[in-house]
C-alpha cells in the first residue's frame, strides 16, 4: 500500500536528516569537496532492469487532488542541487539559459537534429483512436520513428503551433524536449503498415483498415487543399520505460537517488509551466527513457505534449477557467461561493480574452497576471514544496529568454496569423516580466558573487537588472573565516557600499571566506535577509558555495502552488 | 552546504569527492533495487475505472436510480455491450428500497443514413409497489391517500430522425399492458376505472414527437433552448372503454449571465389527455404533479387529473464547475379539462437545491423544498429538467 511505502520512506528520509545533523556536530565530513561545485551529475551505475510502467492518470490525479504524495515536510531546500545553489546537468535538465550563449536561432532549432520526417510515404503503425483528436505513429521512408497529431476540427494552427513554442521554449530553459516540426500530411501519402492495429470504440482489437484511417482523419482539422496540417514528434532516443514521477524516487534506477518532490527543476517547472500556461503539467505529459551513451545505460527523463499550453486546449481553445483553477476547486472556495449565492465570482469569469482559431483564447491584457494563482490542472509533490529560492531561480533562468528569443519560437509555430502571433508574443512576454517582477523580488536577489584577489566582491542584484525593481540604497556584507572541517565560521568585519561592488576589510591567510550579503533599503523586506556566499582560495577566490536561504526556518518557506 | 541526498554509510563518508560520495550512494542504492510498478491504491483504482459504468466499455456494472418515481432509491445492477457504429445493447435489474422492481432491455441499433437515424427497441417490466394516489382533482386532500402497486410491461420500438444537428424527430410503436392492485382502502376515487379495480389492461400505442433542442446536453446544460412536442394515441386491445390520446408540450430556456456563473433556467410543461369517443383514460396513465421533478414540496403525485401544467423558474449560481445551486419555485396545477385551468389555481413551492454534475449529466440532485402542505427533501440522479 502506498501509505505504508511513503511512511518507511519517509522514515528512512528522517533517519538521514537527523543522522546528518549529528554528523555535522561531530565534524564528520567537510562542507566542501574538492571537486565542488559540481556541474554534471554522476552517473555511476548502469540500469541494467528498469521495467517500463505507465502510471495511471485517474490515479495520479486522484492523488494530487485529494492527498499529498512524497514527502509531507515543505519547506526544505532542493536536494539535488550543487554547492553554489545550482541544478547540474542531469537526467531531468541541462543547463542552457543563463550558461550557453543562446541565441534567436539556436532557441528556434532547439532538440532538433533534422529537418522532419523524410520524403516518402509515411507507414503507419499504430493509431490513437481513445482520444478526442487523432493521432498516429508512423515510420518514414528512413525508417524513422514518429508521432503524428492533429489540429482540431476549427482551430489551424492552434494545438499544433501552440506544441511546437512551448518545446522550443522549454528546451531553452532547460528541459529534455524532443524533436518537434510542423508538416503537411497528405492522406495519399499514408500506408497502413501489415501490424497495424486498432481497437474502435466497443471493438476488439483488430488489424487497420483503410476506413479507419478516413474515420481518424475526419475528426482533425483538414486544409482546403485536402491537405493535414500536424506536428511530427521523433521517437526519443532509447526505450521508453514510464514517465516522470514528482515524488520519490524510480525504484529501479540506482542513480537516482534524491526524492524527486526535492528537485529543484522539478519545482521550478511549475514557474516555467505557469508562464506558457502548460496547464496539463503531469506525469503523462512526459517520457522516461532507457538510453546508451559512452558505454552507460541510464535514464533521461523528456517533457512531452505541450497541446495544452498558451492558448491552446488541445481539442479546442483553452477554457476560461484553465490557469486559474484546478481541475477541481478548492472545498472551502465552493463552500464560500455555494452560501454566496454566487455573489462571490471567480475573476476568469469577468476576464477579456482574444479568441482566435490560429491561436486559441489568449488573455487580452496578460500585464496584470498574477503567476502566484496560476494553478494547473493538478499539482505534484515537486510544485508543492517549491519555495522562494525555487521559484527565484527558475525566474532568474527566465531573465535570458529575450523578446527576440520569444518570437524566434513563435516564428517556429507557424500559425501564418501575425496579428494573433502578436498577441502570443505580447502574452509571453508579459507574463515573463510579471514573473520576474513576482520572484526576483520575492527574496534576496543577489546572484553571481565573485572576489577578486584584492578583495573586492562584486555581484549582481538579479531585480535591479532585470528592471522590476529600483536599486537598493546599499548592501553590507559580513565577513567570516569558514572551517570547512567543522562548519564553523568566525566574524572578521563588515563592510558597505552603494553599489554592487565591496571592498572586503583585511582578509586572513585563511581557506574559505564567507559572506553573508544582503541589501539596505530594498525594495523588499526579504532582501534584507542576507545569501551566504562562500569562497575558496586557489588561485585567487573561487566561489564554492552559495545559500540564498540560510538558516531559513524548516516549514515558513514553503508554498503551496 | 551540500544538499545532494546521500545514503549514509560509512562507504559514502570515507568519501574525498563529491563525485565519489554521489557514487557511493549510487553504489548503495544498487542493493535495494526493484521494480518500478503501480502501488495497491493505483492498481485498485485502475481496477475501478476500467469498469463498464465508469469507462463507458462493455460489461457488468452496478446501477443506481429510480425503479419508478415514488418508491424509493433504487439500485442493482446492468450490462452494457457497446457494438460497431454506436450501437448497443443494455440491460438492467433493479430494486427499491420499499421492493419495488425493475427490468429493463434496450437496444439502440446502428445508425442509419450517415447517422441521421438511430432505431431503437426497448422493453421493459417494473413492479411499483406503494404508488400514491391522492384521487382526482386539483382540490384533492392527503387524508384521501391510497396507495397501490402497479406493474407495466412496455414493449417499444422506433426510430430517431435527425435531418439537422438541432432537431429531432422520433417515432415509436408501443405495446403496453399492466395492472393494478390497491394496497390502501380507497377513501375517495370519484372517476376512472383503475386503480381501483384490479383487472388488466392493454394498450396497443402509437407516439411521434419532434424537439428542437440547443442546449449542449440533454442532461446538463447552462445554456440553450428546448422545445419539444409530443402525442401519443392509446388503443385498448380488447376494446375496452379506456381509448386516449395524450399530448405534450414543453419548453426550456437556460439564460446564463457573466459566463454561466449564473443560470436563469425556465421551464413549462403541459400535459393534456382526452379520451376517445367518451372513453375514460386510465388513471395510472394520467399526467401528475408532485415529487422531485415537478412540484417539488408536494408528495409524489400528489394531483392526477387529465390535464396538467407545471411552471419552473429556478436560479442557479455555480460554485464549482461540478455543483450547483439552486433556488427555484415550481407552481402547477391539475384540470380535468383545459378551461378549468387559472393562474388563481396554481399550487407552488419552492426551495434551494444543490446538483452534482459533470459536462453532460446530472449525477446526483439534492433539494429541500416546501410547499403549503409542508416540507419535502428531494434525493435523486436525474435533473428537474
Amino acid at each position: 500500500m502506498p501509505a505504508i511505502r511513503f511512511s518507511i520512506r519517509f522514515l528512512l528520509a528522517g533517519v538521514l536528516l537527523a543522522s546528518i545533523g549529528v554528523l555535522s556536530a561531530v565534524g564528520a565530513g567537510p562542507t566542501f569537496f574538492p571537486d565542488d561545485p559540481i556541474w554534471t551529475d554522476p552517473i555511476s551505475q548502469d540500469v541494467k532492469a528498469a521495467t517500463r510502467y505507465e502510471p495511471d492518470l485517474v490515479f495520479q490525479t486522484v492523488a494530487n487532488l485529494f492527498g499529498q504524495p512524497g514527502d509531507p515536510v515543505l519547506g526544505q531546500r532542493a536536494r539535488n542541487i550543487n554547492t553554489v545553489d545550482e541544478v547540474p546537468d542531469g537526467p531531468f535538465y541541462v543547463n542552457r539559459a543563463g550558461k550557453l550563449p543562446l541565441t534567436p536561432e539556436i532557441v528556434a532549432r532547439a532538440s532538433n537534429t533534422s529537418d522532419g520526417p523524410a520524403a516518402g510515404p509515411w507507414t503507419v503503425i499504430s493509431a490513437k483512436s481513445d482520444g478526442i483528436t487523432p493521432g498516429f505513429t508512423i515510420r518514414d521512408s528512413s525508417n524513422g520513428l514518429w508521432f503524428i497529431k492533429f489540429d482540431p476540427p476549427g482551430w489551424p494552427g492552434m494545438a499544433t503551433g501552440t506544441e511546437v513554442v512551448a518545446a522550443k521554449l522549454f528546451w531553452a530553459v532547460g528541459y529534455h524536449v524532443v524533436e518537434y516540426h510542423i508538416e503537411h500530411l497528405v492522406p495519399s501519402n499514408l500506408r497502413i503498415g501489415a501490424e497495424a492495429k486498432i481497437t474502435p470504440s466497443g471493438e476488439a482489437e483488430r488489424r487497420m483498415q483503410p476506413s479507419d484511417v478516413e474515420w481518424l482523419l475526419s475528426k482533425a482539422m483538414r486544409d482546403a487543399n485536402g491537405s493535414y496540417r500536424v506536428i511530427a514528434s521523433r521517437a526519443a532516443p532509447g526505450r521508453p520505460v514510464g514517465r516522470i514521477r514528482f515524488d520519490g524516487t524510480r525504484a529501479d534506477d540506482p542513480n537516482d537517488i534524491v526524492p524527486h518532490e526535492h528537485h529543484r527543476e522539478l519545482r521550478g517547472y511549475s514557474v516555467f509551466a505557469a508562464w506558457l500556461n502548460h496547464v496539463d503539467a503531469k506525469g503523462i505529459n512526459s517520457l522516461t527513457s532507457l538510453v546508451t551513451e559512452n558505454g552507460r545505460t541510464f535514464i533521461r527523463q523528456y517533457l512531452l505534449d505541450f497541446g495544452s499550453a498558451l492558448g491552446s486546449g488541445g481539442i479546442g481553445p483553452t477554457e476560461l477557467w484553465e490557469g486559474s483553477e484546478p481541475l477541481v476547486e478548492d472545498g472551502k472556495d465552493i463552500t464560500r461561493r455555494a452560501v454566496a449565492f454566487g455573489v462571490l465570482i471567480p475573476e476568469w469569469r469577468t476576464t477579456k480574452f482574444y479568441v482566435a482559431p490560429s491561436v486559441g483564447r489568449l488573455p487580452a491584457d496578460p500585464a496584470h497576471w498574477n503567476p502566484a494563482s496560476w494553478r494547473p490542472h493538478i499539482t505534484n509533490a515537486a510544485f508543492r514544496h517549491a519555495r522562494a529560492d525555487d521559484t527565484f531561480w527558475a525566474a532568474n533562468k527566465m531573465t535570458f529568454i529575450t523578446d527576440a528569443m520569444i518570437d524566434a519560437a513563435i516564428k517556429e509555430g507557424q500559425f501564418n496569423d501575425p496579428p494573433s502571433e502578436q498577441m502570443l508574443a505580447k502574452m509571453i512576454r508579459a507574463r515573463r516580466d510579471r514573473i520576474l517582477q513576482t520572484y526576483l523580488t520575492d527574496i534576496n536577489p543577489i546572484v553571481e558573487p565573485a572576489l577578486a584577489g584584492d578583495g573586492r566582491l562584486t555581484f549582481r542584484n538579479a531585480a535591479v537588472d532585470a528592471r522590476v525593481a529600483a536599486a537598493p540604497s546599499g548592501y553590507e556584507a559580513s565577513w567570516s573565516v569558514f572551517d570547512n572541517a567543522t562548519g564553523q565560521s568566525r566574524p572578521i568585519g563588515t563592510s558597505t557600499a552603494a553599489t554592487t561592488s565591496i571592498q572586503a576589510p583585511s582578509l586572513p591567510a585563511a581557506d574559505f571566506i564567507k559572506v553573508d550579503l544582503r541589501a539596505t533599503g530594498g525594495a523588499n523586506e526579504a532582501w534584507s535577509r542576507p545569501v551566504s556566499v562562500f569562497f575558496r582560495r586557489a588561485d585567487g577566490w573561487s566561489l564554492v558555495g552559495f545559500d540564498r536561504m540560510p538558516g531559513a526556518p524548516a516549514a515558513a518557506q514553503a508554498r503551496q502552488p | 552546504m551540500l544538499t545532494l541526498a546521500v545514503a549514509l554509510s560509512s562507504s559514502v563518508l570515507a568519501q574525498d569527492t563529491r563525485e565519489q560520495q554521489i557514487a557511493a550512494a549510487q553504489a548503495e542504492k544498487v542493493k535495494t533495487l526493484g521494480d518500478e510498478a503501480p502501488s495497491g491504491a493505483e492498481t485498485t483504482i485502475v481496477r475501478v475505472m476500467k469498469s463498464p459504468l465508469l469507462a463507458g466499455t462493455g460489461g457488468v456494472f452496478p446501477w443506481f436510480g429510480s425503479v419508478y418515481e415514488g418508491t424509493s432509491f433504487g439500485f442493482g445492477g446492468g450490462y452494457l455491450r457497446r457494438m460497431p457504429r454506436r450501437s448497443e445493447l443494455v440491460a438492467v435489474a433493479g430494486l427499491s428500497i420499499n421492493g419495488s422492481t425493475v427490468l429493463r432491455g434496450e437496444y439502440t441499433a446502428p445508425r442509419l443514413a450517415r447517422g441521421t437515424i438511430q432505431p431503437f427497441a426497448s422493453v421493459e417490466w417494473a413492479r411499483a409497489n406503494g404508488v400514491s394516489f391522492y384521487g382526482l382533482g386539483n382540490e384533492t386532500i392527503t387524508a384521501q391517500r391510497t396507495d397501490y402497486n402497479f406493474d407495466p410491461l412496455t414493449i417499444k420500438a422506433g426510430l430517431g430522425f435527425r435531418p439537422a444537428s438541432l432537431i429531432l424527430l422520433t417515432a415509436s410503436v408501443e405495446r403496453l399492458g399492466f395492472r393494478t392492485e390497491v394496497t390502501q382502502p380507497a377513501l375517495a376515487f370519484s372517476a376512472g376505472p383503475l386503480p381501483s379495480d384490479n383487472s388488466s389492461l392493454q394498450f396497443n400505442g402509437v407516439r411521434v414527437g419532434a424537439a428542437f433542442d440547443t442546449r449542449t446536453s440533454p442532461g446538463y446544460s447552462t445554456r440553450g433552448t428546448l422545445l419539444r412536442a409530443t402525442t401519443a394515441f392509446y388503443s385498448e386491445t380488447s376494446h375496452q372503454p379506456y381509448d386516449f390520446q395524450q399530448s405534450q408540450l414543453e419548453a426550456v430556456q437556460l439564460v446564463p449571465l457573466v459566463r454561466e456563473q449564473f443560470v436563469l433556467a425556465f421551464h413549462a410543461l403541459a400535459t393534456f389527455t382526452d379520451g376517445s369517443g367518451g372513453d375514460s383514460p386510465p388513471l395510472a396513465l394520467l399526467p401528475y404533479l408532485g415529487g422531485g421533478a415537478t412540484l417539488r414540496g408536494f408528495g409524489t403525485r400528489r394531483f392526477v387529473d387529465r390535464d396538467s401544467l407545471l411552471l419552473t423558474g429556478e436560479y442557479r449560481w455555480r460554485p464549482s464547475r461540478y455543483v450547483d445551486m439552486a433556488l427555484f419555485l415550481d407552481a402547477g396545477q391539475v384540470a380535468t379539462v383545459r378551461e378549468q385551468m387559472a393562474w388563481d389555481r396554481l399550487h407552488t413551492s419552492w426551495g434551494i437545491g444543490a446538483r452534482f454534475h459533470g459536462p453532460g449529466f446530472m449525477a446526483l440532485r439534492l433539494e429541500y423544498a416546501r410547499s403549503a402542505e409542508g416540507a419535502r427533501v428531494v434525493f435523486t440522479t436525474g435533473g428537474p429538467f
